[in-house]
């Protein structure tokens, strides 16, 4: 008996360790798998999907741009060619399904992301001070302002989403107050170039 | 490795540093590592090892057709695939079959019927793709005609003929003649001594009379080509009136549609697997004894110096699987998503390349009111979203048959009928539809849409390669990063063709199997 209780021992702790290996990643809970499919393992985005990265979003944010797909007032306005994707898949999302994602978004360990686009952060210094009042001086967001943090997202993800607020294909919605107020904020980055700037300025707020 | 024994390996990637992969393709044959085939027929022959594994991540064709040749050369071969089921895009779906599209998700309501089946993917197979009709072969999966062109199809573009469906036929006699006839023209009105002697000439003259049917004044008078009106049997036929050549230019159809047949990849006779394509992949999972691992989407791929790492979700939880190599045909551009430790140009080249949107839409008929139109098989076209009416080129004379609706080629209207419901998407085909067949939508039962883009584990169909990805990425992504390939048809110069992934699993393998023998050799 002894030896058969050693045994069983060290098969457990074996098989232990094996799984404390493998499980260093978090695996999409069951109904979510498609989260991945599209935004990457952990959520850590994937720019070949358009897919940006979902960790380290506060839960407020990520409940209002599910809102923001269901009202179509974003994957539904012409121009946007990525958002549709999200839409559909929002739009059968159920809370309980909601919760579970928010649930394990939130356990996920926060990677800083590669910065993908070349700007003249200087420049984009001076040009964020007056994103700073809502999103914050370090860009960290602003929940009673609903201003999602910037830092330490896909400086790729922000580049498409300035050049929808500035075509249209975001901040028109009917009811959509907070793409209006930022829709109406981009007098600022008048241009590619401008928008470039300020994201090299964002890219290096992210903090490691 | 010292200088003089340079592998035939280090030798084709010092060949590939120096001129590209075309170098190192003319080398490899040179070299006599490749059959002197372009793609068809180029089959690698594995030797017979022991003690080796490969890890194959996707059961798509490429994996399976690889998975099946190293199974033969005593590879120890683990497959894992994301999906429930193998195949990747050749799926064929039947009554009860799932569509995993996210957002919506469609069980096919077809009948119960062998005929009544979507081939969502591949469809038709060319006679020169000869990699997989080997397999076809071997594992003998019934093949039988496919119909690609058929001229008592219709061409329907609303910029033409008053938007009335004309018979493809109609359109080619009548284009074929109008041209020759001005040609001939031209003939007599010219100094041509300098291009053709008299005899040349008079030869010429006699072979455009030929090819656009003109008759003995060198004029276009109408052709039996292009059907007669009436008569024809047990009186004598008449002809209708021809179309106007300038509706004929108004339309896009002379554009490519209606040289569609003559496309290598496209040309008659082409085949179909008996009962739907996905028999073609039953008949490599019936000829491989290895495992497949179901429902297991990798999460990480890491190369170590002397094989790989794969991690997969599993029951919610992470797995670990390990192989002295590994044959990768995940779509590449969901890579990027998956952890890795791969050099950055080659995940970057994986951002490069956009994937298609295609789209298919099967529609159940309650009747094959076509055949009675003159049609068996072939293809309708359209300058509507749908772009594509098939009609099925089996079960002839059948009570119901399987239509294919609409089949969107142009990513950029297949983004656009992706976006549209479920309703939509079917309200859309149908509209097309009645204006190429009066009362088409009244023998609709049910259908079900196949929008790439958004199908589970694919999102996309073909990689969309053109001559500057071509030459910037194509050549990155199919050299292997450590001992980890990428196979595909996405790595392939025919990608959306089943060929084209049997072709890149055989190069991939012929570069294994060097390696292999290189260490080999080595250890000896």
């Amino acid at each position: 008996m002894p030896v058969l209780r050693f045994s069983l021992l060290l098969l457990l702790s074996w098989q232990l360790q094996a799984f404390k290996a493998a499980a260093d990643l978090s695996v999409a809970p069951a109904g979510l798998e498609s989260c991945v499919m599209c935004h990457g393992v952990e959520l850590a985005g994937n720019q070949a999907t358009a897919a940006p990265k979902l960790t380290g979003l506060p839960a407020w944010h990520l409940r209002q741009q599910l809102l923001a797909f269901q009202k179509g007032w974003r994957g539904l306005l012409p121009g946007d060619t990525t958002g549709p994707d999200m839409r559909a898949r929002a739009l059968v999302m159920t809370e309980k399904e909601t919760a579970a994602f928010l649930t394990w978004q939130a356990s996920l360990p926060v990677r800083p992301v590669q910065p993908r686009l070349a700007g003249n952060a200087e420049k984009g210094r001076l040009l964020y001070r007056s994103c700073s009042t809502c999103h914050g001086p370090d860009a960290g967001g602003n929940k009673s302002l609903k201003a999602p943090p910037l830092a330490g997202r896909n400086d790729w993800y922000l580049f498409r989403q300035l050049q929808y607020y500035r075509s249209g294909a975001r901040g028109t919605g009917s009811g959509d107050v907070q793409g209006a107020v930022m829709r109406g904020s981009l007098a600022m980055l008048k241009d590619d170039e401008a928008m470039l700037d300020v994201l090299a300025y964002i890219s290096s707020l992210q903090q490691d | 490795m010292t200088e003089q024994t340079l592998s035939r390996r280090r030798f084709l990637n010092l060949v590939g540093a120096a001129g590209g992969s075309a170098a190192v393709y003319q080398t490899a044959l040179a070299l006599g590592l490749i059959p002197g085939e372009v793609h068809a027929g180029s089959r690698a022959s594995l030797s017979k090892v022991r003690g080796i594994s490969v890890l194959i991540l996707g059961a798509g064709i490429s994996g399976l057709a690889a998975a099946y040749e190293l199974e033969q050369a005593g590879y120890r071969v683990t497959i894992i695939e994301a999906s429930p089921r193998p195949g990747g895009r050749n799926l064929t779906v039947r009554r009860g079959d799932a569509i995993e599209e996210l957002g919506n998700r469609q069980i096919c309501d077809f009948d119960d019927h062998p005929d009544l089946y979507l081939n969502c993917g591949p469809a038709r197979i060319p006679a020169h793709h000869q990699l997989l009709l080997h397999y076809c072969r071997l594992f003998r999966v019934p093949l039988e005609p496919f119909i690609n062109v058929n001229y008592q199809a219709y061409v329907s573009d609303s910029k033409a003929f008053d938007g009335r469906p004309v018979r493809q036929r109609e359109y080619v006699a009548d284009a074929r003649g109008f041209m020759t006839e001005l040609a001939a023209k031209g003939m007599s009105e010219q100094d041509l001594d300098k291009h053709f002697s008299a005899l040349d000439e008079e030869r010429f003259l006699e072979f455009l009379r030929a090819y656009g049917d003109l008759d003995e004044k060198l004029l276009y008078k109408g052709s039996s080509r292009r059907g007669y009106q009436e008569g024809g049997f047990t009186r004598a036929g008449v002809l209708g009136s021809s179309l106007d050549f300038a509706e004929i230019l108004k339309s896009d159809f002379w554009k490519g549609r209606m040289h569609w047949g003559e496309n290598q990849d496209q040309s008659a006779p082409m085949m179909q697997a008996v009962g739907g394509n996905d028999r073609i992949v039953a008949g490599f999972v019936q000829n491989i004894r290895s495992q497949i691992h179901f429902n297991a989407p990798v999460q990480s791929i890491q190369l170590q110096e002397d094989g790989v790492e794969v991690i997969y979700a599993w029951r919610g939880r992470a797995k670990k699987a390990r192989a002295d190599y590994c044959l990768n045909c995940i779509p590449f551009h969901l890579i990027p998503g998956i952890q890795n430790n791969f050099p950055a140009g080659y995940v970057d080249a994986m951002t490069r390349v956009p994937y298609a949107s295609l789209v298919k839409v099967g529609l159940q008929m309650r009747e094959r009111f076509w055949e009675r139109d003159n049609i068996y098989g072939g293809i309708s076209w359209t300058d509507q979203l749908s772009e594509q009416l098939w009609y099925p080129s089996h079960g002839f004379h059948g009570q119901k048959g399987v239509v294919l609706g609409a089949y969107l080629l142009s990513d950029k209207k297949g983004r656009e009928f992706t976006r549209l419901s479920q309703t939509g998407r079917l309200r859309e085909a149908m509209r097309a539809g009645e204006l190429i067949h009066p009362g088409y939508s009244s023998y609709v039962e049910n259908g079900v849409t196949v929008c790439w883009q958004r199908i589970a584990h694919q999102l996309g169909c073909n990689a969309r390669w053109n001559e500057e990805r071509l030459a910037e990425y194509f050549p990155i992504l199919q050299k292997p990063a450590g001992r980890h390939y990428l196979v595909g048809d996405q790595i392939s110069h025919h990608s959306g063709w089943q060929e084209g992934a049997v072709s890149s699993a055989h190069f991939a393998l012929a570069d294994l199997q060097e390696r292999v023998q290189t260490h080999a050799r080595a250890a000896v």
